[in-house]
């Protein structure tokens, strides 16, 4: 694979080569005894806005837990907070409707290290509650 | 024992030739590639509205280097290169360097924004999945934001960039079509 990326890297006029959002930011969701566990891993040069998160099922918006972020200053939004490497975030039983299943829409935004930003990304994750 | 060695180094030969070939085409594939990409390709025009309700499109600025700067307000890069964006419209207007900035956003916000920097060039508004859709006919390759395309007076692509533009990277690239422009 070496050889191949050292061509490809200088056919882009020798800019910066930034990730596609779903390799820079994967979700997953699972079950945990009542609750669910929402996971991003996010790569490294990249990171995820806290107030950029949604989490939302059947069309309702649900509050999940996410852990406090690492402090960074943006002069248009002021102090935000923003997750590197990976982010776990609970989905409370009290959230979560009756079913087998949860089908969940998950919205999140980040940017690159390097000078790029991604626009709200939404994808949906379907989790066996084992019930 | 030569007799055992010879075929293996036979084989070892063969078996690095069909790699380094592989490797070769490979390597010719992506350059490619590379001539393409930078080859200068058409830009498809757009029929889009400024913060002034003023029809906007590459058409109505043909004949003039246009950088097309894809932005927004909550993307922190692209408000990083905006000053840039504007000092280079001031050196590089009369030289025939327009400016398009096509915001992915809400125009009330891109409104402020634009007061608030004393935006010099089009604040242009596009619904977001319009904009990432003209941006994908542009050959951005990753649809994040700041992208932008420079189209020369004969309307073709003649440089896209992903990710924020600095001085130093793009001021040669801007002399160079800047030179190549027809008088006038």
């Amino acid at each position: 694979m070496a050889c191949l990326a050292g061509p490809a890297a200088a056919a882009t006029l020798g800019q910066q080569q930034f990730l596609p959002a779903d390799e820079a930011f994967v979700p997953d969701a699972w079950a945990e005894g009542d609750s669910v566990t929402l996971a991003w891993q996010v790569a490294p040069g990249y990171y995820l806005y806290r107030h950029g998160f949604g989490v939302s099922a059947d069309g309702e918006d649900l509050a999940a837990d996410f852990p406090a972020g690492e402090p960074k200053f943006d002069e248009y939004f002021g102090d935000v907070e923003i997750y590197r490497d990976q982010v776990f975030a609970t989905l409370p039983a009290a959230a979560i409707a009756d079913g087998d299943t949860l089908e969940l829409t998950v919205r999140y935004q980040g940017c690159a290290d390097a000078g790029l930003c991604y626009p709200p990304t939404e994808r949906t994750l379907r989790v066996d509650l084992g019930r | 024992m030569a007799g055992l060695w010879k075929p293996l180094v036979l084989l070892a030969c063969a078996i690095a030739a069909l790699a380094g070939g592989v490797y070769l085409q490979q390597y010719l594939a992506a350059q490619r590639q590379a001539t393409d990409a930078s080859a200068p390709t058409p830009a498809i025009d757009f029929a889009l509205t400024d913060l002034d309700g003023q029809p906007q499109s590459l058409a109505a600025h043909s004949g003039k280097l246009v950088l097309v700067n894809f932005w927004a307000t909550w993307c922190p890069p692209c408000r990083e290169e905006i000053p840039l964006l504007i000092e280079l419209q001031s050196e590089h207007a009369e030289s025939g360097l327009q400016i398009l900035g096509i915001a992915l956003d809400q125009a009330d916000k891109v409104a402020a924004y634009a007061k608030q920097m004393q935006m010099n060039y089009p604040a242009i508004i596009a619904p977001p999945a319009a904009g990432f859709d003209l941006m994908d006919a542009y050959g951005a390759q990753v649809g994040g934001l700041p992208f932008n395309v420079l189209v020369n007076g004969a309307g073709e692509i003649v440089f896209r960039h992903e990710g924020a533009l600095t001085r130093e990277q793009f001021a040669p690239v801007l002399t160079r079509h800047l030179s190549q422009q027809p008088a006038g």
